[in-house]
């Protein structure tokens, strides 16, 4: 299994999340974040004078699927995600030992 | 030399309208009025509703203030500038019923001293209502300027006492020398100051100047925020939480502007009603013209179009155009108002760079565009426009031929106003500092005003408070 985290501008969360609800991976937690990269957040004006806002908001995306299906996730999110622009964002894939379902208590791949 | 007859009452008001009711009752009571005493009344009764309506106008415009300031500080603040707001124009009306009216048109004898009027304290022998509602709307203005330019970290209880003393003293006995019959400034004086007298037809050194000034001595003597200057030269970039209000308020402002200026016709019988028309024009092309020339000017300066900066401009255009509306042309309104914000945007920069913190550029936009269209009336005040509103005269404008004598007036009587209002508000925020202190405590600054003032936050549940506090960046050509 494999624990899919992207951080994504917030205005392409409307179509990562329809792209992955077509995949059939409805489910998905998301946070509100600030973060900046190598440029450093951008530069703003109050009154004449300019200042650098160094945290831009970002959508914190977290998913976990299976291990066949984690490429085409990817390919979802890096495809809607975008832009071409700097601050597109990154994703983070990383192993998952173990998923327990709360409710039912089923474990592994069941309860993704 | 003559003076409309309208024009000799702008303490009288409606005193006129008044009479020519009483005449109508007891005439009513003999016989039946004749048509010249109706027209009379009715003409009264029109000027004593140009003067209510304008004043409510004029009131509206604390919305207007209340919603740049909120609009300009953060979000951990908003609350204490809007009890701030509340209270001035609470205070001020207290104040300006005590003392303040009978400081700027009392009279007890015969007539008041060149200086300060003397009597109708508390009101008493008093029924001049539409004048009193009118002024004290001036009043309330003049109070509420301040509380911009020392906003986020002044305490609330001095701030309480500046808005009584602004109210009850410091800006009535400049409305009784500029515009009270007896003043020593006034151009309804029976022998002014040099052919005209003093000319500032709604106020940009009575009101503007007045607050613009002791919003400057405010503003130095609380100290600036704490971060807003680094070490070195460097200044730090606040920005406020939220333009949208700001934006709002200025358009409240301009529309409120619309009873401040044309309004100080003080009625609409006898001629005044086109007087009032072409103060409405030349208001519009001067804020017009700042709104424009600020956006063109940050563009310059800065490489982009500055919102904060030409909702400053437009509001300097209108300060800047209150003293000559009634006397320039329209062209010169325009070029009064583009000034008007170049003088603003200047202003800010300076004041930077004194390291004087005004969060909304009340010091630039009251105090120095104030002194701008007084001194603007000396340079373009046109022969027809004096002949108009204040009677034939041959010294006019600097810039249009009518001599050098008015602009030599204009400037007298703006250096009295700003030294009256800069000793008189330096020995009151001096008094407080020493008293009851100017300032809260460091920790409640960095707290926020709101929560331990007044226990209440602007936006409980809203998001939380953003840093607030940025370093600013070089750019070419910038503000730096």
């Amino acid at each position: 299994m494999k624990r899919i985290e992207a951080i994504i501008r917030p205005g392409r969360l409307p179509f990562v999340k329809e792209a992955l609800e077509e995949l059939g991976y409805p489910g998905m937690t998301i946070a509100e974040v600030k973060g900046h990269g190598k440029q450093r957040g951008i530069v703003e004006q109050w009154r004449g004078r300019q200042y650098k806002v160094e945290y831009l908001p970002k959508i914190w995306l977290l998913i976990v699927v299976d291990d066949a299906h984690a490429q085409q996730v990817i390919d979802a999110i890096v495809d809607n995600a975008y832009t071409g622009e700097i601050g597109d964002g990154k994703i983070f894939v990383s192993e998952v030992t173990d998923v327990i379902r709360v409710r039912t208590r089923e474990r592994g791949e069941a309860a993704i | 030399m003559t003076r409309t007859l309208a024009w000799a009452r702008r303490a009288a008001g409606a005193a006129a309208g008044a009479l020519a009711a009483l005449a109508l009752v007891s005439a009513a009571a003999a016989q039946e009025p004749t048509a010249e005493e109706q027209l009379a009344s009715l003409a009264g009764a029109l000027d004593t509703a140009w003067l209510l309506v304008t004043a409510f106008l004029v009131f509206f415009m604390q919305l207007g203030f209340a919603m740049v300031e909120a609009g300009f500080v953060r979000a951990k603040n908003v609350a204490n500038i809007l009890m701030k707001n509340i209270l001035d124009c609470a205070m001020g009306g207290l104040a300006f019923f005590a003392v303040g009216w009978g400081l700027a048109y009392g009279v007890s004898g015969d007539s008041a001293g060149p200086f300060a009027g003397d009597g109708q304290f508390f009101l008493r022998g008093f029924d001049n209502w539409p004048s009193w509602i009118f002024q004290f709307a001036f009043a309330a203005t003049a109070a509420t300027i301040v509380s911009g330019a020392v906003a986020e970290r002044t305490k609330f209880s001095a701030y309480l006492v500046y808005s009584a003393v602004i109210t009850a003293f410091i800006y009535p006995v400049v409305v009784h020398w500029a515009w009270d019959s007896h003043g020593w400034l006034s151009a309804f004086r029976d022998d002014p100051i040099g052919a005209n007298g003093y000319i500032d037809f709604a106020g940009s050194g009575v009101v503007h100047a007045v607050g613009g000034t002791a919003a400057l001595v405010g503003a130095v003597m609380v100290g600036p925020r704490i971060g807003k200057f680094g070490p070195g030269r460097k200044v730090n970039v606040i920005p406020g939480h939220n333009i949208t209000l700001a934006v709002l308020g200025m358009f409240v402002l301009w529309f409120g502007w619309y009873g401040f200026n044309p309004g100080s016709t003080l009625g609409l019988s006898g001629g005044l009603a086109d007087l009032a028309a072409k103060v409405a024009v030349t208001t519009t092309l001067a804020a017009a013209a700042g709104g424009v020339a600020a956006a063109l000017l940050t563009r310059a300066l800065t490489g982009r179009y500055d919102l904060g900066l030409t909702v400053n401009g437009v509001l300097g255009g209108l300060v800047g155009i209150t003293a000559g509306c009634a006397v320039v042309d329209a062209w010169a309104a325009i070029v009064i108002g583009a000034i008007g914000a170049g003088v603003v945007i200047g202003g800010v920069w300076l004041l930077d760079q004194l390291r004087v913190d005004d969060p909304v550029g009340a010091v630039s936009v009251h105090g120095f565009a104030g002194i701008w269209g007084v001194l603007a009336v000396g340079l373009f005040a046109s022969e027809a426009g004096i002949a108009q509103a204040y009677g034939e005269s041959d010294r006019y404008g600097l810039l249009l031929g009518g001599g050098a004598e008015q602009l030599g007036i204009q400037a007298l009587g703006i250096a009295a106003i700003v030294a009256w209002t800069a000793v008189t508000a330096f020995v009151l925020f001096g008094a407080l500092k020493l008293t009851i202190g100017l300032r809260v405590r460091p920790e409640e600054e960095e707290r926020g005003l709101d929560v331990d003032e007044h226990g209440i936050e602007a936006y409980p549940d809203f998001g939380s408070s953003a840093q607030g506090l940025f370093v600013p960046v070089a750019h070419p050509g910038g503000a730096d």
